[in-house]
């Protein structure tokens, strides 16, 4: 114990304890030396047994073994050169950049292939609907109907239809045609005098009349302007069973085909 | 332990424990132990209380001394871990009893229930030439400011500028506290040795 007298109100006792605190003590000498007993106590009268000091000791070193040779691992591994990275397996699912775009691209094309196909557009009418039509006496509302059906590719406007006994049904298909065809079935049998009231009918319309070398069939070639004249003027004379005509003429001339009954 | 590992300061040694070498964290346990079982002894009294406390401490220690980012002391980290822990110990081991309640009896009645003092007085500890416990059954009289000075100093062994830098607090105010909880458990100490004598008379 050292003892500084610094005067008679501040006496300081810097004492120190067997285990190395020091103390100021601004008291006698007795009581000094209680304080360093107080303190020594605090500090170094409580101790733990030995066994459980030894016992804990190696649990905890034993967990700190195990936690170092974990960093030990870790650390090892991140300074691993790269050359000793695994590599991923030939089989990955990770496929190369240019593998993507040639995916994108074979997608893009069919998409567009899809979309200008004839899928999406306009259906054209059932051709074989009509084809199928029974008799010639279908023929003028199967003309209704195609009227009815949306003409789509290339903006057609007629339509062809040929069955087993309707020779031609429709229209010139384009301005540039010659002629218009006309059908006409008639109650006359062709003889020298319904020959002459179809010459006497064609002249006065300003066309003219031909055998077509078949049996009953004559044609007549009518300008386009005079046909509803020239149809009330054979169904006048002659009789007309059945007419098929298109829905539209724009030709300058119509050819008239004329099927006489037979006798 | 080699001299060389105790006279690292404590952050070489956790360096050296998380640089993979286990003998960081062996000499962090010979310089901790007895401070740590200390403190957990003063605040609960018994042996084998402040073992599970110690054991507690240490485990968490090990496995949170590689998140240790260093912005405080170890020592003063460590001793907020240690407090958390007997905080903890505390909480657990406390019963859930009322004290209002009566105890029933097997024929039915409820008779007043009676505490226990399982406290040892200080004669009987003195009797026993315990002084050092008898001390520490007296710190739970100190204000906790004083309290907290005397467990920083005497148990953790922190220097008087690491504990007024621990709690924000002059070097002086330190000294003075010190002084001041010292005297208040001479104070304590004194009394009961007066009361024993004359209870001797």
């Amino acid at each position: 114990m050292q003892c500084d007298d610094l005067g008679p109100k501040n006496k300081i006792i810097d004492a120190s304890t067997p285990t190395g605190f020091s103390h100021e003590c601004f008291e006698d000498d007795a009581t000094c030396e209680k304080d360093l007993a107080i303190i020594e106590a605090l500090h170094s009268g409580i101790a733990a047994t030995p066994e459980f000091r030894a016992s804990l000791k190696q649990e905890f070193m034993a967990e700190a073994r195990a936690d170092a040779a974990r960093r030990a691992e870790s650390a090892a591994g991140m300074n691993k050169p790269a050359s000793e990275k695994p590599r991923k397996k030939s089989g990955s699912k990770v496929r190369p950049l240019y593998a993507r775009y040639a995916a994108v691209a074979a997608a893009a094309i069919v998409i567009i292939s899809i979309f200008t196909t004839n899928w999406l557009k306009p259906a054209r009418p059932d051709v074989t609907q009509l084809a199928d039509a029974p008799s010639r006496r279908n023929a003028a509302s199967i003309e209704e109907r195609q009227d009815e059906l949306a003409y789509g590719e290339g903006n057609i406007r007629g339509m062809l239809a040929v069955t087993s006994d309707i020779k031609a049904m429709g229209f010139a298909p384009q301005a540039g045609d010659s002629a218009a065809a006309v059908e006409v079935s008639l109650k006359s049998a062709l003889t020298d005098d319904s020959l002459q009231e179809l010459s006497a009918i064609a002249n006065q319309a300003g066309g003219s009349v031909a055998l077509s070398g078949l049996d009953a069939v004559a044609s007549m070639s009518i300008p386009s302007e005079v046909l509803d004249h020239v149809l009330s003027n054979l169904d006048a004379s002659l009789g007309i069973v059945d007419v098929s005509r298109p829905v539209e003429i724009n030709t300058a001339k119509t050819c008239i085909t004329l099927y006489f009954t037979a006798d | 332990m080699s001299q060389v590992y105790t006279d690292l300061s404590d952050e070489q040694l956790i360096e050296l424990h998380l640089s993979g070498d286990p003998r960081g964290m062996e000499a962090i346990y010979d310089r901790y132990f007895d401070r740590i079982y200390r403190l957990a002894y003063s605040k609960l009294g018994n042996a084998p209380d402040a073992e599970d406390v110690t054991s507690a401490v240490f485990m968490k220690l090990c496995r949170s001394l590689g998140t240790f980012r260093g912005d405080s002391k170890l020592s003063t980290w460590i001793y907020t871990v240690s407090n958390n822990a007997i905080t903890d110990f505390l909480r657990k081991k406390r019963p859930a009893l009322s004290l209002d309640a009566d105890m029933m009896m097997d024929d039915g009645d409820s008779v007043p229930r009676e505490i226990k003092d399982d406290s040892r007085g200080p004669e009987e500890l003195a009797c026993e030439d315990d002084f050092a416990r008898y001390v520490m059954s007296k710190l739970e009289g100190l204000p906790p400011h004083q309290r907290t000075v005397i467990e920083l100093r005497y148990f953790m062994e922190l220097s008087y500028q690491e504990i007024a830098d621990q709690l924000g607090i002059e070097l002086g105010t330190v000294k003075s506290r010190l002084n001041r909880a010292i005297g208040a458990l001479r104070s304590m100490c004194s009394s009961d040795s007066e009361v024993n004598a004359n209870a001797m008379r």
